[in-house]
């Protein structure tokens, strides 16, 4: 199958900072990557230049056919094709969680008001937030927030979903709200991109797990081939690290 | 208990002693020859006899019904307003209530007949728009309240222009050149905010160019500079009110103030919202104007209503350039022999005036403020 998403030989600096090196990548429709790797080993920049939050310097991106370049019609209509988690949520706090939803559509697919209500209200429920949608964010507790902020991104209907660390800022009961979301969305198909610290969760739901260390993919495999028997000696350390927590 | 307090607050130890009863002295001294002066020798009858050039100054009198039904259109937008905010909410409206009253029973005896009609009839239209913005409910009465506000000043507007400009005066034109230059203003420093932030180099150093210059030098120099300047870039046989010409200059300065405060606003969203905007694929001015500018906007609106404040109270500078504000109306009365020797009464009630103005201004932002900041976090 054509992959969806395309990277090749990226390359990116933060001024003299070599982020991301020579980065290959190619993920097909409906595939769970989760990506895992040492804080600062690039892994949330690689997920942030999919919907260009992070402009590259060298190589290429295509993302649903369309390459990623200067074009602002171009970064946008991606924009609109990718939907993206944050580790803080980053709902818009002068808004209900319900206006939250409906803005994006209502702006930016153009949907009559309540079109984009019963929608937005079909995927509250879906996450079982409901009951919050005419809340602020300040007063949720945050795996309510951050399931909003989920819905926020579903409801513009999106082919592929980013989650930058979507957990490290919860306390730790309200981890598995968020995670059970994120595992129905996996189940129905959506193609997710998952930047996470939550090693259960990749050998749950993951289609192809990749390491990542100081800018570049050292291992790639299926879940159980890179847990259970990781090659590459820097893998094994950080596993070791993480998994005898 | 009383006792307690006293001595654990002003009498605990000799120097506070001492302290409190050198205070209370000086206290007693001041205060009994301020009230003895009051109530003895000021001679206050020059402020009811004066009151209609107070509040309106030459404006003719057979056309003053059009100061009411403008005070009354204000009225219903304020009205309105304080309903899609406060809501029925009982100790707001007894508030309000009680403060109309006072104002209605301090103005009587200095009014005509028709004109307790006239405030009469404006103070029940403030009540009448906070019911219907109140019964709205919060929602619709916010959508509708920048219509109502802008049909209001321009049917306010309409309706004062009756008369030209050059007989308004007193309190009334403080008011007219108040609300006018704070509402021209914002819009102006909105854009001089988002162009000094603006990635395109030209914008930027203009904007920065424009705000640093205009608050690089005295308000004083910017009023007589529009006042000569504004005639320039009009067609020569058409003549400027020299109104429009002071506020201009209110405006041109009150804009790079605006600008600085939004600025501040801007910069304080976290840029995480931007990247959540966009990566919904909101565009760059949907961003800003869903997104970004609300959020400054609440973070500064008491800087906003300070800076209204200041240019209520700094309208006073008007006297220079020979519009007749209320401050120049004093200067009026004053030099009427009749009056001679007064200044104390009458720049004591002057005092009053924009004390009470700028008092009710500042609750108001306090109130607002804790009303919109429920969804902040």
């Amino acid at each position: 199958m054509e992959p969806i998403i395309r990277m090749e030989k990226v390359n990116k600096w933060f001024g003299d900072l070599h982020v991301l090196k020579d980065v290959d990548l190619a993920v097909k429709p409906g595939e769970v990557l989760v990506i895992i790797g040492p804080s600062g080993s690039g892994k949330s920049t690689l997920i942030r230049t999919i919907n260009r939050l992070e402009p590259i310097q060298k190589g290429r991106i295509v993302v649903d056919g369309v390459e990623l370049n200067e074009n602002v019609q171009n970064i946008e209509a991606i924009r609109r094709e990718v939907g993206m988690v944050f580790q803080q949520f980053n709902l818009f706090p002068h808004m209900t969680i319900l206006e939250n939803v409906i803005l994006a559509p209502t702006r930016v697919r153009k949907l009559p008001r309540e079109q984009a209500v019963q929608k937005a209200m079909e995927l509250l429920e879906r996450v079982g937030i409901a009951d919050q949608a005419h809340k602020y964010p300040a007063q949720l507790s945050g795996g309510q927030q951050q399931r909003a902020a989920i819905v926020r991104a579903l409801a513009m209907e999106p082919k592929i979903m980013l989650f930058d660390e979507p957990t490290s800022a919860l306390d730790p009961e309200m981890v598995g709200e968020v995670l059970d979301v994120m595992r129905e969305l996996a189940r129905s198909g959506m193609t997710m991109l998952v930047v996470t610290h939550e090693m259960g969760f990749a050998r749950d739901v993951a289609d192809r797990v990749i390491f990542m260390d100081e800018g570049r993919i050292v291992e790639e495999g299926e879940p159980e081939a890179i847990f259970s028997n990781p090659k590459h000696e820097r893998t094994k350390s950080f596993l070791a690290r993480i998994l005898h927590h | 208990m009383i006792w307690a307090w006293m001595r654990k607050n002003l009498f605990n130890g000799p120097g506070n002693t001492l302290l409190t009863l050198v205070t209370a002295y000086l206290l007693f001294v001041l205060g009994r020859s301020v009230l003895l002066w009051a109530f003895h020798e000021a001679r206050w009858e020059v402020v009811p006899n004066n009151f209609r050039l107070f509040m309106v100054g030459p404006y003719p009198p057979g056309e003053v019904w059009r100061v009411w039904v403008a005070l009354a259109v204000f009225l219903f937008a304020v009205g309105f307003s304080i309903g899609a905010v406060a809501g029925y909410a009982r100790r707001a409206l007894v508030l309000g209530a009680v403060l109309s009253l006072l104002v209605y029973a301090l103005a009587w005896p200095a009014l005509l007949p028709g004109s307790r009609i006239g405030l009469f009839a404006a103070l029940l239209v403030l009540f009448l728009a906070w019911l219907l913005g109140a019964g709205l409910g919060p929602r619709r009465a916010r959508r509708l309240g920048v219509w109502v506000w802008l049909l209001g000043l321009f049917v306010a507007l309409e309706v004062l222009a009756g008369v030209p400009s050059n007989r308004w005066g007193g309190l009334l034109l403080t008011v007219v050149a108040t609300i006018f230059a704070v509402v021209l203003a914002f819009p102006l420093g909105l854009l001089l905010a988002l162009g000094r932030t603006s990635r395109m180099p030209v914008i930027s150093l203009l904007s920065t160019l424009y705000i640093e210059l205009v608050r690089g030098v005295p308000l004083v120099t910017v009023l007589f500079l529009a006042w000569i300047m504004v005639p320039l870039f009009v067609p020569e046989n058409f003549r400027v009110p020299q109104l429009v010409r002071g506020i201009a200059g209110f405006v041109l300065f009150a804009a790079a103030y605006l600008a600085e405060y939004v600025r501040g606003g801007l910069q304080g969203v976290p840029k995480g919202q931007w990247e959540a905007a966009w990566a919904l694929g909101l565009s760059g001015f949907h961003t800003v104007v869903y997104v970004i500018l609300p959020q400054a906007i609440r973070a500064v609106i008491p800087a906003l209503i300070g800076q209204a404040i200041a240019i209520f109270k700094d309208t006073s500078l008007f006297i220079i350039i020979g519009i007749m504000d209320l401050l120049s109306m004093a200067q009026a009365v004053l030099s009427n022999p009749k009056y001679l020797g007064l200044e104390r009464e009458v720049y004591l009630f002057i005092m009053f005036i924009y004390f009470l103005g700028a008092a009710t201004l500042s609750y108001l932002s306090r109130r607002l403020e804790r009303a919109m900041g429920l969804g902040s976090r």
